[in-house]
């Protein structure tokens, strides 16, 4: 599948799901416990899924990383987003945690619109990724799990 | 024959002379209207800096009138809170003295009880009268009068009377009692709605000025006062709020006078001039706070002189009817302090008249011990204390700081250049150029060369002499002249030879002319081309220059940006500095 194709379809499925979240009420932030700080094992899991090329892996991974978010957090973001390292022409690249895939960004690529707040925060470099909610709430996340919120 | 090739010569050189009249006013009239052009442009430059000139001194006339304004006022209030509480200085005075008496055992009781009850009759609402003469009757074993002078005091202020009698039983050496008030005080506390003296507690807390059991009572009150405080959100916001208050006061002033360039052709500068600004904070809340971490505060040698010293603080505190008018004198000393910035003045005075606020929540108070020592009246040290206890929320508000000057950053940088950027450009009103910086220099530079290249051209070609198009009419004179001498040659060839040569006389003529306009026209292109050749110069100068200032306005974000994980680092090294051991525990360790 084509990179344009493959973003274009994962854009209708995140808006979709985002519908259907809302729906049920499952992505309302528990504000306490958003704010505690994240932990190792999640920098460790998103590495992971980021670097990792077997689908399988990247939907465990990406279904570990929703449980914990959920019950440490009380919250599962739409998706992190975090600067590239895949080098030039990308950029920046989003991970969507409930479809476990990383779809990268050159410059001139434009974000789902609900991103384009954490593209702003990761490009500043301060940051080791950004949570975008379905809510709208965007936190950034430091290198020592700390969050702005 | 001789008299018509006459007549016509001389039309013809009338005619010649008419056109290069008319071709001479023409230059003259483009002249004046280019100069015409350039004047408009210089005045409207000056009216523009007459305007900006005028706007700066109605605002100076505007501030100088405010700080007279506040001045005056600073006097009349200055003068009605002698008037009217003037009579409570002799009290406190008088109440140092009194316990300095007990010291040196220099007074006589019979003074202490004569002078209290004269300042007792004096300041009949002031709550330290009262316990004034409770103390005299004390000294003098006089229990009767001691109970109902402290029942007086205590119904005037029940909390400061509590705390003060706390605070000279510890001095004394009874703590059992100083603990039975202490409990006493703490009781009737609401950690919502404290009174501005319960900051002396924070005091006794940071300076060990109760012994082992009214730190445990204090400790512990403190402990679960948090405790329910934090539950609350609101609350805590609230406190994060005030934080981001003083984060806020750190924000640098504009930097344009660094980059004019870039302040003149990007319209992000603005974004830009506020990211740096707001950047800079990071520098100056290091400089300030770590100057704080690393104070030393000795302890005084003797628990008296502490506990003096909270006495003479407990005893100085505004009294609650003083308020109103220590408000107004805040108010207008902010005007003063900030030169009659009403705006600053406005950002200056929240924190000042919260701290003057009758009734505080307990995390306020430890907020505004922080952030505004003086107002509320606690020491140095304290200030410290209370700054490691509240970092959480400088923590939080420093880095919600941080991420909202950098969601201000804009994602592209443009350089817009109008058609009067130059003068070049208002002669043959050049269209507006945009470029993005996120284009390598090189490539604007040509853009912008093609862009004045492409709207150039027209204006200079439109200068060029026309030969085909000036050439018509007298082609055809000519030409009909010399057709009607061929025809008038069967008739009379004398009549034809005069035609022809007339004809070619004034072709001549005519060409002379032509040819004098053509060179006109070609020095006025050339002075045209180098106008417009200029004026690109100039703008590509510009836009280079402005390449430039964006560069060093880069480096200058970052160095700035950079320095706030040393903030993050220096809030967590105060964070630690609240469990550093107190002078009171030190005195433990002593054996004091």
């Amino acid at each position: 599948m084509e990179f344009t194709e493959r973003r274009r379809l994962e854009s209708h499925l995140d808006s979709g799901l985002a519908a259907s979240s809302n729906e049920q009420g499952l992505l309302r932030p528990a504000q306490r416990n958003v704010r505690k700080p994240r932990h190792a094992g999640i920098f460790e899991a998103i590495h992971r899924i980021d670097t990792s090329l077997d689908p399988a892996m990247r939907a465990e991974l990406g279904r570990w990383i929703r449980d914990e978010y959920e019950r440490e957090y009380g919250d599962v973001p739409l998706g992190l987003f975090a600067q590239c390292h895949l080098g030039p022409p990308y950029v920046d690249h989003r991970l969507d945690l409930w479809q476990s895939i990383v779809e990268h960004y050159t410059r001139a690529d434009t974000v789902p619109p609900q991103f384009a707040e954490a593209r702003t925060l990761v490009r500043s470099g301060a940051y080791d990724y950004v949570e975008v909610y379905a809510s709208g709430q965007t936190i950034p996340v430091l290198v020592d799990g700390t969050v702005v919120a | 024959m001789s008299d018509i090739d006459y007549t016509l010569r001389n039309k013809v050189d009338h005619v010649a002379g008419m056109v290069v009249q008319l071709d001479q006013g023409l230059t003259q009239v483009s002249n004046q209207v280019s100069q015409v052009g350039q004047r408009t442009e210089e005045t409207r430059d000056r009216l523009q800096k007459l305007a900006a000139d005028f706007e700066t001194f109605v605002m100076i006339a505007q501030r100088t009138a405010n700080v007279q304004r506040a001045e005056t006022r600073t006097g009349i209030v200055e003068a009605q809170l002698e008037n009217q509480f003037g009579h409570y200085k002799l009290v406190r005075r008088f109440a140092t003295g009194v316990l300095q008496g007990f010291d040196s055992g220099l007074v006589s009781q019979e003074t202490v009880r004569s002078v209290s009850e004269q300042l007792m009759v004096q300041t009949p609402r002031y709550w330290l009268a009262p316990v004034l003469v409770a103390l005299g009757a004390w000294a003098e074993d006089d229990r009767e009068l001691c109970d109902r002078a402290i029942q007086t005091g205590y119904g005037r202020s029940p909390s400061r009377t509590s705390l003060f009698l706390a605070l000279v039983l510890r001095r004394q050496g009874r703590r059992e009692a100083s603990v039975r008030w202490l409990r006493q005080y703490l009781t009737a506390l609401d950690p919502n709605t404290l009174g501005r003296d319960f900051a002396m507690i924070l005091e006794c807390v940071s300076q060990g000025a109760f012994g082992p059991a009214g730190l445990e009572l204090v400790q512990e009150r403190l402990n679960s006062w948090r405790a329910q405080l934090l539950n609350d959100d609101a609350k805590q916001q609230a406190q994060v709020n005030r934080w981001r208050g003083e984060v806020d006061v750190h924000v640098g002033g504009s930097s344009q006078a660094s980059f004019p360039r870039l302040s003149a052709v990007s319209p992000q500068w603005p974004a830009l001039d506020r990211a740096l600004a707001h950047a800079n904070a990071h520098g100056s809340l290091i400089t300030k706070y770590t100057a704080m971490a690393a104070e030393e505060h000795p302890s005084q040698d003797r628990i008296e002189d502490a506990v003096d010293d909270i006495l003479d603080r407990l005893v100085a505190e505004f009294d609650d009817e003083e308020l109103p008018l220590r408000r107004e004198h805040a108010l207008n000393q902010a005007i003063i302090r900030n030169d009659g910035d009403m705006a600053a003045s406005q950002r200056d005075l929240p924190n000042d008249l919260v701290a003057l606020e009758t009734r505080l929540d307990y995390l306020t108070i430890q907020s505004e011990s922080a952030l505004n020592p003086s107002k509320i009246g606690v020491s140095r040290a304290t200030q410290r204390m209370a700054v490691s206890s509240c970092h959480d929320w400088f923590g939080r508000a420093h880095a919600a700081f941080s991420r909202d000057y950098r969601l201000g950053l804009p994602t592209d940088v443009e350089a817009v250049f109008e058609g009067n950027h130059t003068g070049a450009g208002v002669v043959f009103n050049l269209p507006r150029w945009t470029g993005s910086f996120t284009d390598p220099i090189e490539h604007l530079e040509r853009s912008l060369a093609e862009h004045w290249d492409r709207h150039g051209r027209p204006f200079i070609d439109s200068m060029t002499f026309n030969w085909r198009k000036e050439a018509v009419v007298p082609g055809v004179v000519i030409g009909a002249a010399v057709l009607f001498g061929l025809l008038c040659a069967g008739v009379s060839s004398a009549l034809a030879l005069v035609c022809v040569f007339a004809a070619l006389i004034g072709g001549g003529i005519w060409f002379l002319v032509l040819n004098g306009k053509a060179q006109t026209a070609a020095k006025r292109q050339q002075d045209a081309r180098a106008l417009v050749e200029r004026g690109k110069q100039d703008s590509i100068a510009q836009l280079r220059g402005a390449g430039a200032e964006l560069l060093d306005w880069t480096t200058a974000y970052r160095d700035a940006d950079t320095r706030e994980p040393e903030v993050r680092t220096l809030i967590a090294d105060l964070a630690q500095l609240g469990n550093a051991p107190t002078p009171y525990e030190r005195r433990v360790a002593t054996g004091a």
